[in-house]
């Protein structure tokens, strides 16, 4: 599928009078992750919103070309009437794909995510943060994207929940040959699962700097991931852009 | 899954004994009432459902039941479908909503017996007196709750089922549909109260049949043990209507909230 990719080219949006993105250019080819990285405010989670046509553009263009596209957002968004099974299933429901099907596949990607059977018919007021979070990473995967758009999925895990549910999400991106758009203000996540890294500074939003990572995602130790966070802050442009020049680290 | 089911029903059936000891209690208030001001001013519970049971000896009281139940379900049906359809509409639209609050507020300043005037004036002392003074009473309640619940609907979710590419049919079914149940079922149940009340009323002013007429007929004939069966009646009915319909549809319907207990 030759078509099959997102190109953005000289974006800008407003709210209102004011500027929130500005001239941004962005492409992604199937099976790459793409990580936007800023401080808040910059505008990231807005071009995602682009990216996934929850928002038209003012200016310029965004041409989707994945044949579907899925979107985790940052609180899982789960339906609090429907169980876990129906909750995976939902997109799939969106698509008309029959009852059993969609069931048979909710249960496959259940287990894929680490959900228990048992967890399967419960509400999602009975879950944990985490057993939600990994609903909401199912339900995404189950429509079989061929663009994954993430807004800051992990933030709200802690660290050990947060490790295991990247790990998954590498995974499927290997099998499934996902392109990932990942918006993060967490420089380290944004090392550990990008190949490439646009860094946006803020008002109005624009990339200032890309880093490309070409290690292999096993490769990408702790010591990796510190060196290069700090090898990227050293550079007074992505400094400049987080707002941390000068000060200590 | 089923024992569950099963269990919670029980629950639901076994929780009855409370509201049935304080109905015991109220009962025994009354009888005391009537041992203080004897039997013409208040007879006991037990000659009200002497004269009750008497009543449905002569079918008397199926017959005006079955009346006073199908004009009140009309006005209510009316109601329930006209408000829910409005009201949504209105919740979801501002400019509606700005113009149709002004007109609520109008219908519910006035008052039933007005409407029951106007009604008798336009209908006549046919079904469509109850039905209509029914109707126009309830109708501003539900349309309250739907456009409340129209209006406070989940944009994050809302968003979620736009991005996968739900279809506004399934988006009204799946996402907005059931949040706008948790508030139209209260109101229902308080519409549900208030027309079975206003019936009544209607039927005493303006038709020869129903459970009204026959309180008037036990007023004109001093048959205070007879008005207090109708009564009774009339009370059994609408609990039997709240515990054993809406409140158990109302729960299956919200298992899935935490306080649904």
């Amino acid at each position: 599928m030759p078509s099959e990719r997102l190109s953005i080219e000289k974006l800008s949006h407003r709210f209102g009078i004011t500027d929130i993105l500005e001239d941004i250019s962005l492409r992604m080819s199937p099976g790459e992750v793409v990580a936007l990285v800023g401080p808040s405010g910059c505008g990231k989670t807005t071009l995602l919103h682009l990216a996934a046509g929850l928002l038209d553009a003012v200016d310029g263009r965004v041409d989707n070309g994945f044949e579907s596209h899925a979107v985790m957002f940052q609180e899982p968004r789960l339906l609090p009437w429907f169980n876990a099974r129906d909750n995976i299933a939902w997109g799939l429901k969106a698509r008309h794909i029959p009852h059993e099907r969609r069931n048979e596949q909710a249960d496959r990607l259940a287990h894929q995510v680490g959900l228990g059977e048992d967890d399967l018919d419960k509400y999602p007021h009975e879950l944990s943060g985490g057993m939600r979070q990994r609903v909401s990473l199912a339900r995404a995967l189950a429509v079989r994207p061929g663009l994954l758009l993430l807004d800051e999925p992990f933030s709200a895990l802690d660290i050990g929940l947060r490790r295991e549910l990247q790990d998954l999400l590498v995974r499927e991106i290997r099998e499934r040959k996902l392109a990932v758009l990942l918006v993060t203000h967490d420089l380290a996540e944004a090392v550990r699962l990008s190949h490439r890294i646009q860094v946006l500074a803020p008002e109005p939003g624009r990339i200032v700097h890309e880093e490309i990572i070409d290690t292999d995602w096993s490769a990408r130790s702790r010591q990796f991931l510190f060196g290069r966070v700090s090898a990227m802050l050293d550079n007074p442009t992505v400094a400049d852009a987080f707002g941390t020049e000068g000060t200590a680290w | 899954m089923v024992l569950n089911r099963l269990g919670s029903a029980l629950a639901y059936l076994w929780s009855g004994w409370g509201a049935i000891a304080s109905l015991l209690l109220f009962l025994a208030l009354w009888d005391f009432g009537n041992r203080i001001y004897g039997s013409f001013i208040l007879p006991s519970p037990l000659e009200a459902f002497a004269a009750l049971s008497d009543l449905f000896a002569q079918g008397q009281a199926q017959e005006q039941l079955a009346a006073t139940l199908y004009r009140a379900a009309s006005g209510f049906g009316i109601a329930v479908a006209g408000g829910t359809l409005l009201g949504i509409t209105a919740g979801l639209s501002m400019t509606a909503a700005m113009a149709s609050r002004p007109l609520v507020t109008v219908l519910l300043g006035v008052p039933p017996i007005a409407w029951i005037v106007l009604a008798l004036l336009w209908f006549g002392a046919s079904d469509g007196t109850p039905i209509f003074t029914v109707a126009v009473a309830t109708l501003p309640i539900t349309f309250a709750g739907a456009m409340q619940g129209g209006r406070t609907l989940d944009g994050d979710l809302r968003n979620m089922a736009i991005a996968f590419r739900a279809r506004p049919m399934l988006r009204f079914t799946d996402v907005y549909l059931p949040h706008i149940l948790s508030y139209l079922f209260p109101a229902w149940i308080t519409a549900l109260g208030v027309s079975w009340k206003v019936v009544v009323m209607a039927e005493l002013l303006s038709t020869p049949d129903g459970v009204g007429a026959g309180l008037a007929a036990a007023r004109i004939n001093l048959d205070t043990p007879q008005t207090l069966a109708w009564i009774v009646a009339v009370v059994g009915t609408l609990l039997a209507a709240e515990y054993l319909l809406l409140e158990p549809i109302k729960r299956h319907l919200e298992r899935w909230r935490n306080d649904a207990v």
